[in-house]
């Protein structure tokens, strides 16, 4: 017995560990792979700009469209996009702080006037600042990117790289391709270009003359001087701004699943763990009426199978076992949604949901039955599909260990000692044949879980297998993840759990 | 005709692959110096196997099936087998199948030939649908092309005079003639003798085509599953034009009587008569087609609305009303009178007709005309139908784009099985490999390895391969290593590590291992041939469960590249359109279910003929 309470510790053990495997990778996945929500947000915002009259673009707000570096960066931190990939996983995780903000409140600021005083007028310094390098930068017509500056070339410049120059002219009246092939031409040069002008940082010699690049460079050092002051300020304070004014107390506090902070759903724009609890019911109810209907179908037809084996009945229903494992769930779901559904054949029953809108007031105006009715046919169909997707395998495994334990000696023993057939059946042999039905659940608990995607689809049920496929399209990380986390830990348990009943109630089995 | 070469080709593939395909096998491997030796033991497994009827049989028709289907360029394409034109010839389908066949190599040959190199003026592709339409009928077709290019150079030519008496007319007023005007006389001038070319050209095209120099020959079906049939008529999709009960949606057809005195939106309407009240519903669109009636109809002369309809009592009582009207003749005046004369007039005539032809449950109708074909008039007595498709056409209907059904599902079945084969095939070499090392080495390497596995199997891969899917469009290569990597090989690998375990304690592995073969031989030549059986056994079900995994992928949108034939995704189409066109769910699924069953017989049958369970009766 040792044995296999060091056996099933091991697999506890391993548990965590396969859990933050592949977490991890998901994760990492989720992080490479392009399309996150900024490229999302920035998407709309050029199909927005797309759809107003898309004029001449190349002005001082770079390739039309799309956010700035600022308004990126900012948005880098309130998605903890700005961290490494380990350690955002860490965060995320739980087990390293992760820095919060919460924004200060007028409240906050009366209690201490002298230091709101001067944070203020720390901020105006900075604005001020910064209004007067918007000024110069517009009237020099440069770009800021990052921290340098960057200026049209100049004639001198135009005529040092002639050939340069020609060939980007030619290239520039090329295709999109021939754009790129231009933009790597220019950045061997150490150049870039904005629209269809080139553009480059400044000279050191620029920078110390006394024009307006000189009085730029100037201002933004001292900009951005200011900027770090005010940071540094409010930084006693644990607080810090970002450059639109607005001001945050910043917390550094673990804070990840671990302590039950799945983050914020950014489609649903609430927390994720709600949004997920809010949907399990709807799949549990779904998953486990159609388990249930499975046990009541597949066992007797498997005992009756047995006893016929190679009868007229086994035969035949043989035929509808392998119909069964031939398609899939969802396809079962989507043909009798054709034909029952209302379209060119019957209509019984409704083409998906959980229930009908108006569910809730049938209920509270006491038509129990009618809503009885709508919830019956809402669940025909899926019910169907959860049905199909386990029958076979069941229907066969119930049939082989009843037909195994019918060559066991102690069913010959029974039938010696004189009982009847029926009591042999169905006390002593089905018994032991529904042993490794029952050790099922386990893996069922997970089945649930992932193999609901495909009929959550089709027949539009809100609940877990349908939110994770929405969330996956649209990109929404936290609901990713939390479906994810909460699938491979059912899973997990569910494996184990399966043995461990198995073990549990057949004393013949050892696990080692 | 068509039907009987079909017969030989499905014939030709048994054949192809009952006998050819081991005599290949065969003669390969005996050219590369093995020699095929089956032990008595496979020689009793294979007959047990054929034993088994539906097992057997299932096998033959999924194999012959497959083999066949590597021919599609050939059998179902939307180019010709053979286009011949003068001295040019092309193989255009065949090309094709070479191009599939040499999948790895990214198309060698090129997809297009050049419309001059087949007699058809122009320098883009050649539209082999244009040519084959020339060659059938060269005369009526190049009656018009040669019209029309007459009449251009007619133009031309009346334009050049003009122009030609403009700047007369400049320079005799002693003016400078604006230089654009001689530029344009210059280019015109320039078309024409191009014009005159190009027609007498056209003469010796013609010689050619009229002479049967020119000949195109196609596929059995001339639709592929990539070019759409937006030239059919009405929307895509299109229902399936072969009567298939169920899913064929109900065509009607009715007669066109003539035109009544009213009109409605400025087009005047007409009287049509049906068989039934279901063939005549308001609402319903006709194509009024001429020709005799049981040709398969192509000719359009227009389609009409239904706007009213009513049976024969209804009209019996119009009539009867407005005779009790005619009846007092003095109480109206003249005008109406007439008036309400030629419509009981008219209305009786339809009434004898519709009791003539259809009888008591005879219908009538008024119908509006929504579009008429130019400088054509409705013939009494026309035909009307709601599709005017010979039932050939398009047998099974068209997809939402508009792509061919039939070879949708033939392709699909040709990629979705070979899918299904390249996955199990490479997770088996994977599969096979590992188990081999973790059972024959065991110790830390098998430990290690099996807590890799655990933990690699809990990966969710419906949900990785949705992540990844959603960013990069995985093609068919990527779609299999997917599979091979997330899922394939790892039950392999259990099974065949139990069974290495099992063989290398017997007393043959360590005689060889004994006499110093090497670890690698004891494995490939001595322990694998006997632990091959549980696998070789699984795998149809294997495949049935890869399948179903392309068809689910390919319904979330997550699997092959658009333009890829699949299941899957004409599956998705019809949950589109879940109730107006069964059809896109109902053929799919149909493929697909008898696919899988049949393989999922062939499972049955290899299970019970390789390892065959002996269970005791109860009586």
């Amino acid at each position: 017995m040792s044995g296999m309470w060091t056996y099933f510790a091991r697999r506890l053990l391993l548990v965590p560990v396969t859990f933050l495997i592949i977490t991890f990778l998901v994760y990492a996945v989720l992080r490479l792979t392009p399309g996150g929500p900024i490229e999302q947000l920035e998407n709309q915002m050029k199909a927005a700009a797309a759809g107003e009259a898309g004029g001449g673009t190349g002005g001082l707000g770079g390739d039309g469209g799309g956010l700035d570096e600022k308004a990126r960066d900012e948005l880098k931190v309130y998605y903890n996009l700005d961290q490494p990939i380990p350690l955002a996983y860490l965060q995320w995780l739980g087990v390293w702080p992760k820095k919060t903000r919460s924004p200060v409140i007028l409240a906050d600021r009366a209690q201490q006037p002298d230091f709101w005083q001067q944070s203020q007028s720390l901020w105006s310094a900075y604005r001020i600042g910064d209004e007067e390098l918007d000024r110069l930068v517009i009237e020099g017509e440069f770009q800021i990117s990052g921290d340098t500056i960057l200026r049209e070339i100049t004639l001198s410049d135009r005529q040092q790289h002639l050939p340069l120059i020609e060939e980007a002219a030619r290239l520039l009246a090329g295709g999109v391709s021939s754009r790129s092939q231009l933009d790597r031409r220019l950045e061997d040069q150490g150049w870039s270009r904005s629209g269809t002008r080139f553009m480059r940082a400044l000279t050191d010699e620029e920078k110390l003359e006394s024009g307006l690049p000189a009085r730029t460079q100037v201002q933004m050092l001292s900009t951005e001087a200011d900027f770090d002051a005010l940071q540094a300020h409010l930084e006693m304070k644990q607080m810090e701004s970002n450059r639109n004014g607005s001001f945050y107390h910043v917390d550094h506090a673990f804070s990840g699943i671990i302590q039950g902070d799945f983050g914020r759903s950014f489609t649903y724009n609430k927390d994720a763990l709600d949004v997920i609890v809010s949907k399990f019911p709807i799949s549990i109810y779904f998953g486990l009426i159609g388990y249930l209907a499975s046990w009541l179908v597949c066992i007797p037809l498997g005992i009756s199978k047995a006893i016929r084996h190679k009868g007229t009945f086994d035969t035949a229903s043989s035929v509808l076992v392998f119909l069964g494992y031939a398609t899939p769930g969802f396809v079962a779901c989507l043909l009798l949604l054709v034909l029952l559904g209302g379209g060119s054949y019957w209509n019984l029953v409704p083409l998906g949901g959980f229930r009908s809108a108006d569910w809730n007031q049938w209920w509270s105006q006491g038509e129990y039955l009618r809503c009885i009715g709508d919830q019956v046919r809402h669940t025909l169909i899926p019910m169907f599909g959860y049905m199909v997707g386990s029958f076979a395998s069941m229907t066969v495994l119930m049939k082989n260990s009843l037909l195994e334990n019918f060559g066991a000696d102690y069913v010959r023993t029974a039938f010696a000692k004189g009982l009847t057939e029926g009591r042999v059946i169905y006390v002593h042999a089905l018994r032991n044949s529904l042993i490794p039905i029952t050790a099922g659940i386990g893996h069922f608990l997970g089945l649930l879980f992932a193999g609901s995607f495909l009929i959550e689809k089709v027949c539009n049920i809100p609940g877990m297998g349908l939110l994770g496929y929405e969330s996956i399209i649209r990109r929404d990380y936290p609901i990713i993840l939390a479906t994810l986390v909460f699938g491979v830990l059912i899973r997990l348990t569910g494996n184990i759990l399966s043995d461990l009943i198995w073990a549990l109630i057949d004393p013949r089995i050892r696990f080692k | 005709m068509t039907f009987l070469l079909t017969l030989m080709v499905l014939a030709a593939g048994v054949l192809l692959t009952m006998r050819g395909i081991p005599w290949l096998f065969r003669a390969v491997s005996g050219l590369l110096g093995f020699k095929f030796r089956t032990s008595p033991l496979a020689q009793k497994r294979l007959r047990r196997f054929r034993s088994i009827r539906r097992g057997y049989i299932s096998f033959v028709i999924v194999t012959s099936m497959f083999t066949t289907s590597l021919f599609l360029e050939v059998l179902v394409n939307d180019r010709p087998i053979m286009i011949r034109y003068d001295q040019n010839t092309a193989f255009p389908a065949v090309r094709d199948l070479a191009n599939s066949w040499l999948f790895f190599v990214d198309g060698p040959f090129r997809t297009f030939d050049r419309s001059a190199d087949f007699g058809i003026p122009g320098e883009g592709p050649l539209d082999y649908k244009a040519f084959s339409e020339i060659v059938d009928d060269p005369v009526t077709s190049f009656g018009p092309i040669a019209e029309e290019r007459r009449q251009e150079m007619k133009d031309l030519s009346d334009e050049i005079s003009e122009s030609k008496l403009e700047i007369d007319d400049l320079l005799a007023d002693g003016e400078e003639p604006e230089q654009w005007l001689i530029e344009d006389l210059e280019a015109a001038t320039e078309d024409l003798a191009m014009l005159k070319i190009q027609i007498d050209n056209l003469g010796s095209i013609e010689k050619v085509f009229a002479s049967g120099d020119a000949s195109v020959f196609w596929p059995l079906y001339r639709h592929g599953p990539r070019r759409n049939r937006l030239d059919l008529p009405g929307t895509a999709p299109h229902g399936p034009s072969l009567p298939i009960p169920g899913i064929t949606p109900r065509y009607s057809t009715a007669v066109l009587v003539s035109q009544t005195a009213g009109t409605r939106g400025g087009k005047p309407t007409y009287e049509v008569m049906a068989a039934d009240p279901a063939s005549l519903e308001p609402g319903q669109k006709f194509f009024v087609v001429d020709g005799v009636d049981d040709e398969p109809v192509t000719d359009v002369l227009g389609i009409l609305l239904l706007r009213e309809s009513m049976g024969v009592p209804e009209l019996t009582a119009r009539i009867a009303e407005r005779q009790q009207k005619l009846d007092e003749p003095e109480t109206l005046d003249g005008g109406l009178l007439s008036e309400l004369r030629s419509k009981q007039e008219s209305d009786q005539r339809l009434l004898d007709g519709i009791l003539q032809q259809f009888g008591e449950t005879g219908q009538a109708g008024i119908a509006e005309v929504l579009a008429q074909a130019e400088g054509r008039k409705f013939p009494d007595q026309g035909r009307l139908m709601t599709r005017f498709l010979d039932p050939w056409e398009a047998p099974l209907g068209t997809s939402d784009s508009g792509i061919d059904v039939l070879p949708l599902l033939l392709y699909g079945f040709r990629i979705s099985v070979g899918f299904a084969m390249m996955v199990m095939g490479l997770g088996y070499v994977v599969g096979i490999l590992a188990g081999a090392v973790m059972g024959y080495y065991g110790g830390w390497t098998d430990i290690l390895l099996q807590r890799f596995i655990e933990i690699w199997g809990s990966v969710p891969f419906l949900f990785l391969i949705m992540i990844i899917a959603s960013i990069v469009d995985p093609g068919f290569w990527m779609l299999v290593i997917f599979l091979v990597i997330l899922r394939s090989w790892m039950a392999v690998t259990y099974q065949i590590r139990g069974e290495f375990y099992r063989e290398k304690a017997k007393d043959y592995v360590q005689a060889a291992i004994g006499t110093g073969v090497s670890d690698f031989k004891v494995m490939i030549r001595h322990i694998l041939p006997n632990s091959m059986i549980p696998v070789i056994s699984r795998a149809p079900f294997s495949f049935v469960n890869y399948i179903s995994a392309l068809v689910s992928l390919d319904f979330l949108g997550f699997g092959l590249p658009p333009t890829d034939p699949s299941w899957g995704r004409l599956l998705n189409q019809g949950f589109q359109f879940l109730l107006i066109y069964p059809h896109l769910v109902l053929l799919p699924v149909m493929a697909l279910a008898v696919t899988l069953f049949l393989v999922v017989l062939i499972g049955e049958a290899v299970r019970e003929a390789f390892d065959p369970k002996v269970f005791s009766r109860l009586r």
